[in-house]
């Protein structure tokens, strides 16, 4: 059965979103680059739009200006590092209820799931950064410019200094 | 970006509609609530299995475009996540445009 991606919204909701986004068609300019070693010879870093951050230790993503600008989202970034343990993370984001990735945020970002690969041998390793975003960049029309120009290469970057090789990516 | 900066990625999305209209390297698809890609809270297992499958598509994956619906089912009350992965309340676009939303029905398709 394929995967019904309007299955868990309102349905008046869905029916708006349906009218309001049109994808455009890029199929034709996906980049491709091959996995070129096994899983157990990988490192891996993840990187999530859930709007996760460090509780108390960075700030969180700028909800406040969302409340006053509603079609402007934030598109800095969070590092969160590999030893981050349970309870040591929030969420700042409006369009769904974080109450659960607070709770246990491997539902987002995975970390100690990778941990338990890593010992296990399943992957070769987790890099030291794990990546967050805030994933509502704006209406109707996403504005991805500081994504794509200033932040993406910092993570990019970053994950090259870290001989990062395969990137797992989880949407909120 | 980050294929072309050389890295091989693996996706997993809620909204397999707008990768495969849009375009992705690889992709599972996962009929989850939003903000729950990879499953339930405090649920090793799940989460596990939906991380093994997408590893399995990132390696197999011989080309862009790759896009897995995977058949992982939500263990729980269907009715009752519907509103449960909601913010408690509406985000401020939503308020905003809370009008528009109301008056819209589902189209036939």
């Amino acid at each position: 059965m394929p995967v019904d991606s309007y299955k868990w919204l309102p349905y008046s909701l869905a029916a708006w979103m349906k009218r309001e986004y049109r994808a455009p068609d890029e199929k034709a300019n996906t980049q491709f680059t091959p996995l070129t070693k096994p899983l157990s010879q990988t490192r891996f870093a993840l990187l999530t739009t859930g709007g996760l951050y460090l509780k108390g230790r960075q700030q969180p993503f700028d909800i406040d200006r969302e409340a006053r600008e509603p079609e402007w989202g934030d598109p800095s970034f969070r590092i969160i590092p590999r030893e981050t343990l349970a309870g040591e993370v929030e969420v700042a984001h409006t369009h769904y209820n974080p109450s659960d990735a607070e709770e246990d945020f491997n539902i987002l970002l995975p970390i100690h799931r990778f941990l338990e690969l890593e010992n296990s041998g399943e992957i070769g390793s987790l890099a030291p950064s794990a990546y967050s975003v805030m994933g509502y960049q704006g209406h109707p029309v996403p504005d991805y410019t500081q994504w794509r120009e200033r932040y993406g290469p910092e993570m990019l970057e970053r994950m090259k200094s870290e001989d990062v090789e395969a990137l797992l990516l989880t949407p909120a | 970006m980050f294929e072309k900066g050389g890295l091989s990625t693996i996706l997993v999305t809620m909204m397999p509609n707008w990768a495969e209209q849009y375009g992705v390297p690889r992709a599972v698809a996962v009929e989850f609530p939003f903000g729950h890609p990879l499953g339930l809270p405090g649920h090793q297992l799940m989460q596990t299995a939906v991380i093994k499958d997408a590893l399995q598509v990132l390696k197999e994956a011989t080309g862009p475009n790759t896009v897995v619906h995977l058949d992982h089912g939500w263990p729980e009350d269907e009715a009752q996540w519907r509103r449960r992965w909601q913010p408690t309340g509406a985000s401020p676009l939503i308020a905003k445009y809370l009008d528009q939303i109301r008056v819209m029905r589902p189209r036939a398709d």
